[in-house]
């Protein structure tokens, strides 16, 4: 395995950093040579530094977004942390079943949706605790910046380790069905998602509305203070007034993120604008 | 350390090796059953009743569904948490174990950490672990 010399590790963090925002520490060369070997064996006879170097230099933008893809960690499953089903369950849709009665619309973003678990755990939890929802108008947009991972979401399309993570068994008979060795979401939920790439630390399309749900979770983290804070206050932005925002079980926010906890006392992960 | 019964049914000795081995590492004391009738005759022969059973489902005498069916009939087994690990990944058959009282469904191959993953859904996982 070729291995990343000094130079050539600075150039990928700077890649990185400049294009989504990831601030890779100075000890994760491993994990760089782990992830990149693929692609330099199908670009540069196996040079990582050589595939660095071409990534960062040639006006191939195919190539850099590859680099990029393949370096961005997706790790994400099947309702993730309790603290999605019960923020939803407990205390979000029921507020604004409320709030939003007149209008009956409910607007959710999936900011870093990764390959989708997110979003259509989001999509079942409606499904199977809000029937009432059925005569709302329901936007759930979940974007990501890589191309790769939104391709899966939108297929839907999920292999024997993913279904196992997280997704009760009752869910999978009911909204998933059996495609060869994969599963695929139905699609009467997959329809109910639409995904989008954003890049959060790029523009955003104009057509992004203000959002009465915005998951961010397990994303904030590999982005630098500034970033992160820079963020948070575009978030803000789209977010309602009366919204909720959702980070991942570990994570939490500065007081000047314009956010406060959702639950009094409680510090994270689930906030409201101030 | 709490420790909390489990009981691996399985006919493939080599499985419930490997699921006794998983289920140790969660901080479980683990007894094991060959079909689902040594299973039974071993829960009737035995005052603790295990807080959670990995019922395989193809298996000779007693199947892992009729295992769940008779287990599912007595009331005193009910707070025994069910959960069918197979490799029939077929939608019918998990609604068919479901539907017959299983809790949770978790197919072969999988991770321990999908196994971790799957008792915590079950409301099990965390007070045991070791
Ligand atoms: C660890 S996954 C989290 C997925 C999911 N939200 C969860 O909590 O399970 C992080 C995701 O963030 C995406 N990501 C990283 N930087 C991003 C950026 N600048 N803009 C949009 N998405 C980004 C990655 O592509 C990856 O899919
Ligand atoms: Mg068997």
């Amino acid at each position: 395995m070729s291995c990343i010399d000094e130079h050539s590790y600075l150039t990928l963090c700077n890649l990185l950093s400049d294009q989504i925002a990831l601030s890779l520490p100075p000890d994760k060369v491993y994990l760089a040579e782990a992830r990149l070997q693929n692609l330099a064996r199908q670009h540069t006879h196996g040079d990582i530094n050589a595939l660095i170097e071409k990534a960062s230099t040639v006006a191939d933008d195919a190539l850099r977004t590859e680099l990029v893809e393949a370096m961005a960690i997706n790790e994400t499953y099947f309702f993730r942390d309790p603290i999605l089903s019960q923020s939803f369950l407990d205390t979000m849709v029921p507020a604004l079943l409320e709030k939003r009665r007149r209008d009956k619309t409910l607007r959710i973003w999936s900011a870093a949706c990764s390959t989708g678990q997110e979003a259509y755990s989001v999509a079942m939890l409606l499904d199977q605790h809000f029937p009432q929802l059925k005569e709302w108008e329901v936007t759930l947009i979940a974007s990501d910046f890589s191309q790769s991972a939104l391709n899966k979401a939108q297929q839907g399309c999920y292999g024997l380790n993913e279904m196992n993570r997280g997704l009760p068994a009752r869910n999978m008979a009911l909204y998933f069905e059996q495609q060869g060795l994969d599963w695929q979401a139905k699609p009467a939920i997959r329809e109910r998602i639409s995904f989008q790439k954003i890049n959060l630390v790029r523009e955003w399309p104009d057509s992004l509305p203000v959002f009465d749900i915005v998951l961010l979770r397990n994303v904030l983290l590999y982005f630098s203070m500034e970033d992160r804070q820079r963020v948070l206050a575009r978030v803000r932005k789209h977010t309602a007034n009366d919204g909720y925002l959702l980070l991942g079980s570990t994570e939490s926010l500065e007081k000047t993120a314009g956010f406060v906890p959702a639950i009094p006392g409680n510090h994270r992960p689930f906030y409201q604008p101030a | 350390m709490t420790t909390t019964q489990a009981l691996v049914i399985d006919d493939s000795r080599a499985m419930r090796l490997i699921l006794g081995d998983l289920l140790q590492q969660l901080g479980y004391q683990t007894s094991e059953a060959g079909d689902g009738q040594q299973a039974i005759t071993l829960l009737e022969g035995d005052d603790t009743i295990p807080s959670l059973a990995l019922v395989d489902w193809n298996m000779p005498v007693m199947n892992g569904l009729e295992f769940i069916r008779a287990v599912r009939q007595k009331p005193c087994y009910s707070n025994m948490k069910l959960l069918v690990v197979t490799s029939e990944a077929e939608v019918g058959q998990m609604v068919e174990a479901l539907t017959a009282g299983a809790d949770e469904y978790l197919m072969k191959p999988f991770s321990s950490e999908a196994l971790a993953c799957k008792l915590e859904m079950m409301g099990l996982q965390r007070a045991q672990r070791a």
